[in-house]
């Protein structure tokens, strides 16, 4: 077959020309052919056709042959038919076209007549006569002649006189450009005539294509041949649709032949499949195949090639390469499927072959178009795949068999011959189909540059999709590291974009290389996540759940943990941190409740799992700058961040809002017309913004998982058994710092070697340790009791250690102020310092030290005593106080009484303790200093003797028995008793001091009342007389005194003076008597008014030099110098006398 | 007449996939997700060949009203062929032949096309249940049970 196509088709195919006859001057027209050829390309010509098709300019070629009568061609051959006639000759004689020539184109016109012809054209060759042009009137030409017998009302242009341009060039252009006009205009005329009746006959053929006897082979030539035409115009869009017609026409039968029966014609292409030689992609025509398809011997592949190189030819010649390539993919494709359609007979991999060749012959046309090359490659990669695959080239595979190597020189063969050239991709294959090495080459090229291509159209898919076909090459080729590189690439984009089967599928591939290559790191953590796969079946994941704990216990046993994603086998659905009652503090356990659900088939048991916590930087500064000024600011922001914590978060409040679930803002609205009829109702949306906003589509990324090993707190859990389904897991740390903390990256180390590590939990959860340091009280132990001083008190000291533990050894040291006793232990003495020791104890222990206080009771007066105690603590830099508050047991309150000269004093005890106490008294002792003696007065057998503090008193008297010859004057004394609780045994004095200014008696004063004159009794509204006595009865330098009568105004009325003074005589001890007349206001026993004595110190009128004033003025006597003896004395008055008495006077 | 249907959302995640026919070993429910997952970008490639043109020039922006939702066959394999559309929320739907059946071999462009749109239809319906979230996974059975119905309808 070598080389056929390329001798024949010079002639034929590309090399039509219009045939054009010539009659009559032969001689005369080899003159002019040469230059008549070569002026027809040169200009293109309008053709203009019916049926109101596009006017085209059309540029023509012309082959010329001599007219000859006997082979006048069918009109149905439209390549070999002469499109137009032409009668040449260069007579001017018109005697000479008279007898002969006239003749001889009569005869020229029966012949065209006879054959239908009507295209034709007489051309007269005339040499420039210079004389001829001067002649005003030209006599008639021959061209007159032949026109006067020839032509008809139409055809008068079809005569040409044309100048010899051989004679006189210069003369002749314009009737030769006359002439070339002329013929091509005439060609395309008869073209056009041609071509529609050929059309109509194609049709007509055409129609008849569900007869029985009906040939596509035969119309596919038919009609080719209008192609051929039309590509000889240069109308190649238009050839083409000829040869587009003939592809769907044939897909059509094809496809039909399947449901309905097949016509006889069909079973050509149903024949052996012995070629599938590289189609050629070039304008010529592939004869060979032509030949074939003429002699209804082509098989299906055959036509097909040819069909498609005639259909690039035409994409080719009219620049659209990457047409070429888009129509060959589905030229394969549909090739491929119309062959298992009809069942045509052919070795395996024949198909694979020519499909192979198609593609990469395709791709050699196309260079230019990257577009189109990658689903080229692609498709050429697989078909490769396919045939290395059934020559037993795969890597991997076996030895080929005898059958498989038989089977390759079977496809090299119908490949072909080859040319020479080394580059043809049918030498590679043959190369590639001969040696595996050759093949695997070949193919990683092929899936290399295809997956290339892909990537830079971006086209990803199907650059990963390539990718897990490399892989799987790679895999079986030993290099499994290759493959894991795509497979790795194409799983997480399928991740990415929720593609789950996908990503399981690949993960299954993943899996398998990571068996291979002995990465057990990765076959552990993958089996996980297959085992986790909801989207694969139950029994593949439990398989390699089994496979997971197998690998872990035969492979990873001296191994550290590996790390995987936490999501890939877990979904966290909530955590919690649970509330402390003491508040996040340090030393405290802090406790986070995590919800998450496992989705491994089986149990797992989880050795230790962990929540990170990690500190907040940010939230430190604040908390040093403490002395700064800027502060005030700062804490409160801190405390804002910290109480923006939520200490719980479900999962799924974590992720973005959904815009789409916003309730629109649409309010219905009713339009009313002029008329108030209604004229619309719409629905309008307030604001479209907002609901037209771009949401942001970019998905959330997973970040790289974090690094465990700067995780330095955190929250752990260990040895639980993780169910499918719901877990419920209690996370517990205690925190050793203070700060903020936020909940970091959650850790699951399943089975101690796979760490399941998540994300970030939230940025929002987190909690604020605080610290507790130890804190001392000292304590009553009866806390509602008061403090009473001089009674021993149970008091505790507590430490409670909070946070920090006590070591041993730790001490406190007590001080007390001075006058407070502290006892520690039972037995051991009151002191004012006691050091006591702590035992050692862990945190958030309370110690409490019993301890007794005694504060000693002074002899003084006051209701509460004031006490302090200072606490040393090792851990407190100062020193604490502890103010105490005492009260006395009891106040004692006491007078001095006087009877005459006679002087008692009494006693009067109280207690005033807020609580109820009981206090026995004994032995109460009054003594007095100096030469004054007491006489007891109470009563000796008080043995039981008992004060409490529920308002009972107690009271003494003692007599004070002055030695008279001592002069008066102040004077001390002491009154004591002893005093008990009455459960105690020891009692203690009660001391009150007693200071007694000058008491004796000077004055004593006398009152009383005598009735007025006359009367018998004292009566109401009478006047009576009030005696006043004063006597002295100890010595005194007082003799100047003042009485006052102090009447209760109420009751008495004073007539005259109420004072006066008076003075009494020092050396003798009569009284001095004043009398005043009173009057009682009112009737009944009435108190006596009293009387006050005062000392009267006269006004200094001789000495002015001294330092007394110069009026005169009082001053009073202490208590017990003056004795009002009547002070209590009562007097009866009766009722004034009765009225009738005075009427009588009236 | 379709082997597989897909609803694919905006960020080209599936919503939907649905098949139909014979599992072999190397034509199944598996085959036939890399088919449509490949085809997205045949697919995107027409939404940005389309988008350019329309932001050429304004006037195609009235064009743009009526753009056909419907893009064709994205592309075909030996054994299948892929068709695309696209609903105005660039909601994909991808649409599977099988050329090996008789029925999907013989497939017009506007069989296709009437398929696509009632899908979109279908897809309308389906997410206009209140309970839908737009964007999850379509699992309601009855959309389910009606696209198996569209595939075998025309076989």
């Amino acid at each position: 077959m070598k080389g056929v196509d390329s001798s024949t088709a010079n002639k034929d195919g590309m090399q039509n020309k219009p045939i054009i006859t010539c009659a009559g001057d032969w001689n005369l027209f080899c003159t002019l052919e040469a230059p008549l050829v070569a002026a027809i390309p040169q200009d293109s010509c309008e053709w203009r056709r019916s049926f109101g098709r596009i006017t085209k300019f059309v540029y023509l070629e012309a082959s010329f042959i001599k007219f000859n009568k006997d082979k006048v061609q069918s009109e149905l051959n439209l390549l070999k038919h002469p499109i137009l006639h032409i009668y040449w000759t260069d007579c001017v004689d018109i005697e000479y076209y008279k007898t002969t020539l006239r003749e001889d184109i009569e005869v020229w016109f029966k012949q065209l007549e006879k054959n239908n012809v009507s295209d034709w054209m007489i051309v007269l060759v005339e040499t420039y006569d210079i004389r001829k042009t001067n002649k005003l009137l030209p006599r008639t030409t021959v061209l007159d002649k032949i026109k006067g017998d020839f032509a008809i009302k139409q055809t008068e242009d079809r005569f040409i006189s044309v100048i010899n341009p051989i004679k006189s060039e210069a003369r002749s252009a314009e009737s030769w450009r006359a002439l070339v006009a002329k013929l091509r205009h005439l060609v395309l005329v008869s073209y056009n005539k041609a071509l529609n009746k050929f059309e109509e006959y194609m049709r007509e053929q055409r129609e008849k294509r569900n007869d029985p006897e009906w040939d596509y082979c035969k119309y596919f030539i038919l009609q080719e041949q209008l192609a051929f035409v039309l590509e000889m115009l240069g109308l190649y869009e238009e050839a083409l649709v000829q040869y587009d017609e003939l592809d769907a026409l044939f897909s059509q039968f094809v496809l039909n032949s399947n449901v309905t029966e097949s016509p006889k014609w069909l079973d050509t292409f149903k024949q052996q499949i012995t070629s599938w030689q590289a189609i050629r992609l070039t304008t010529t025509v592939p004869m060979h195949l032509r030949e074939l398809i003429i002699k209804q011997k082509a098989s299906l592949l055959d036509f097909r090639s040819y069909l498609f190189q005639r259909q690039s030819a035409m994409l080719l010649l009219t620049e659209k390469p990457e047409e070429v390539a888009s129509r060959c993919i589905s030229t394969v494709h549909n090739t491929l499927v119309e062959l298992s359609l009809l069942g045509a007979p052919s070795i395996d991999g024949a198909s694979a072959c020519w499909a192979h060749l198609a593609c990469v012959e395709t791709l050699r046309v196309c260079e230019t178009c990257t577009d189109m090359q990658a689903p080229l490659l692609h498709n050429a990669k697989d078909k490769l795949h396919e045939l290395g695959k059934l020559c037993g080239l795969l890597p991997g595979s076996p030895e080929p068999t005898s059958e498989q190597l038989h089977l390759v020189v079977m496809l090299s063969a119908g490949m072909g011959d080859t040319e020479t050239n080394n580059k043809s991709p049918t030498v590679r294959l043959k190369e590639a189909l001969c040696s595996s090495t050759c093949f695997q080459q070949y193919y990683l090229e092929l899936a290399e540059l295809a997956m290339g291509t892909y990537k830079h159209i971006g086209r990803l898919r199907f650059a990963r999709q390539i990718g897990r076909d490399l892989a799987a090459f790679y895999s079986e080729l030993g290099e499994t590291s290759k493959a894991v590189v795509f497979l790795v690439d194409a799983l997480r984009s399928y991740e990415e974009q929720g593609w789950h089967e996908l990503a399981a599928q690949t993960r299954l591939e993943l899996v398998a290389a990571a068996k291979k290559m002995n990465d057990f790191d990765r076959y552990t953590t993958l089996s996980a996540k297959i085992a986790s796969t909801a989207e694969l079946e139950i029994l593949v994941r439990n398989f390699f759940f089994e496979e997971m704990m197998k690998s872990i216990k035969q492979n990873l046993t001296d191994k550290d943990s590996v790390q995987a994603d936490l999501s890939d086998c877990f979904r966290l659905i909530s955590s919690t941190l649970l509330p402390s009652e003491r508040g996040y503090i340090t030393e405290n356990k802090v406790q986070c409740k995590l919800v998450f659900e496992s989705v491994l088939p089986k149990d797992v048991v989880c050795t230790k799992a962990t929540i990170c916590i990690d500190p907040c930087e940010i939230e430190k500064t604040p908390v040093k700058n403490k002395t700064d000024l800027g502060i005030q600011a700062s804490p409160n922001k801190s405390s804002d961040d910290v109480s923006s914590f939520s200490t719980s978060i479900r999962l799924d409040d974590l992720k973005p809002k959904n815009p789409l679930l916003d309730p629109m803002q649409i309010t219905s609205k009713l339009h009313f017309k002029e008329d108030k009829s209604l004229q619309k109702a719409t629905i309008e949306c307030q604001n479209p913004k907002m609901i037209l906003k771009r949401s942001d589509s970019t998905k959330y990324r997973k970040p790289v998982p974090q690094v465990k090993s700067n995780c330095e707190f955190y929250l752990s859990c260990t040895d639980f058994i993780i169910k499918p389904g719901l877990n419920e897991v209690l996370f517990e740390c205690i925190p050793t710092k203070c700060g903020v903390f936020k909940l970091g990256v959650i850790s699951l180390l399943v089975e101690g070697k796979i760490d399941f590590i998540s994300d970030v939990l939230s940025s929002k959860m987190g909690f604020e340790v605080i610290t507790q340091g130890v804190s001392v009280y000292l304590n009553k132990v009866e806390p509602k009791k008061d403090l009473v001083a001089g009674l021993e008190h149970d008091m505790e000291l507590v430490v409670t250690n909070g946070c920090s533990r006590m070591d041993e050894n730790t001490t406190i040291h007590l001080k007390a102020s001075s006058g407070l006793h502290l006892r520690y232990g039972v037995n051991s003495l009151l002191s004012r310092e006691l050091t006591i020791p702590v035992e050692a104890s862990e945190p958030f222990h309370t110690t409490k030290i019993p301890l007794r206080l005694f504060a000693v009771l002074l002899p003084k007066r006051e209701k509460s005593i004031e006490h302090t105690v200072w606490l040393t603590c090792p851990w407190l830099e100062s020193v604490m106080e502890v103010p105490l508050h005492f009260s006395p047991p009891m106040i004692a309150a006491w007078r001095l009484l006087t009877s005459n000269t006679r002087k008692f004093v009494h006693v009067t005890l109280k207690s005033t303790v807020g609580h109820l106490i009981q206090l026995v008294l004994t032995e109460p002792k009054l003594e007095c200093d100096g030469n004054t003696t007491v006489s007891n007065l109470n009563p000796k057998a008080h043995d039981d003797m008992k004060i409490s503090s529920d308002g009972t008193t107690a009271s003494f008297m003692w007599e004070l028995l002055k030695d008279p010859l001592v002069k008066a004057g102040p004077m001390k004394a002491t009154f004591t008793v002893q005093y008990r609780l009455e459960d105690e045994k020891v009692s203690r004095t009660f001391t009150c001091p007693i200071d007694i200014q000058d008491c004796t008696t000077l004055f004593v004063i006398r009152t009383k009342l005598e009735p007025g004159k006359g009367s018998d009794f004292c009566r109401a509204s009478q006047v009576c007389c009030l005696h006043l006595s004063v006597q002295r009865v100890n010595e005194t330098e007082y003799t100047s005194l003042m009485y006052e009568v102090l009447a209760d105004q109420t009751m008495w009325a004073v007539l005259g003076r109420t004072a006066g003074v008076i003075t009494m005589d020092s050396s003798t001890g009569e009284p001095q008597n004043v009398t005043l007349d009173v009057m009682p206001l009112m009737a009944g026993y009435l108190p006596l008014p009293t009387v006050r004595l005062s000392k009267y110190i006269a006004a200094n009128t001789k000495d002015p030099k001294k330092d007394i004033s110069a009026h005169p003025r009082l001053e009073p006597f202490g208590p017990g110098q003056v004795y009002h003896a009547g002070k209590t004395k009562q007097v009866h008055v009766l009722a004034p006398a009765p009225k009738e008495h005075l009427d009588i006077v009236v | 007449m379709a082997v597989c249907v897909a609803v694919i959302g905006k960020d080209n995640a599936p919503l939907y996939i649905g098949g139909i026919g014979i599992d072999t070993s190397t034509d199944n429910e598996l085959s036939r997700q890399w088919l449509v997952h490949t085809a997205l970008d045949a697919l995107e490639e027409r939404l940005v060949s389309s988008n350019t043109t329309t932001a050429n020039t304004a006037t195609n922006a009235a064009r743009t009203d009526l753009r056909d939702l419907y893009l064709g066959l994205l592309y075909s394999t030996d054994t299948h062929k892929i068709y695309g559309y696209v609903t105005n929320t660039r909601i994909k739907l991808v649409l599977v032949t099988s050329s090996t059946s008789p029925s999907g071999s013989n497939i017009r462009d506007a069989e296709v096309r009437t398929a696509l749109r009632r899908l979109h239809a279908l897809y309308a319906d389906a997410i206009c249940n209140p309970f839908h979230l737009p964007g999850d996974q379509i699992t309601s059975i009855k959309f389910d049970k009606q696209v198996k119905n569209l595939m075998l309808n025309n076989v």
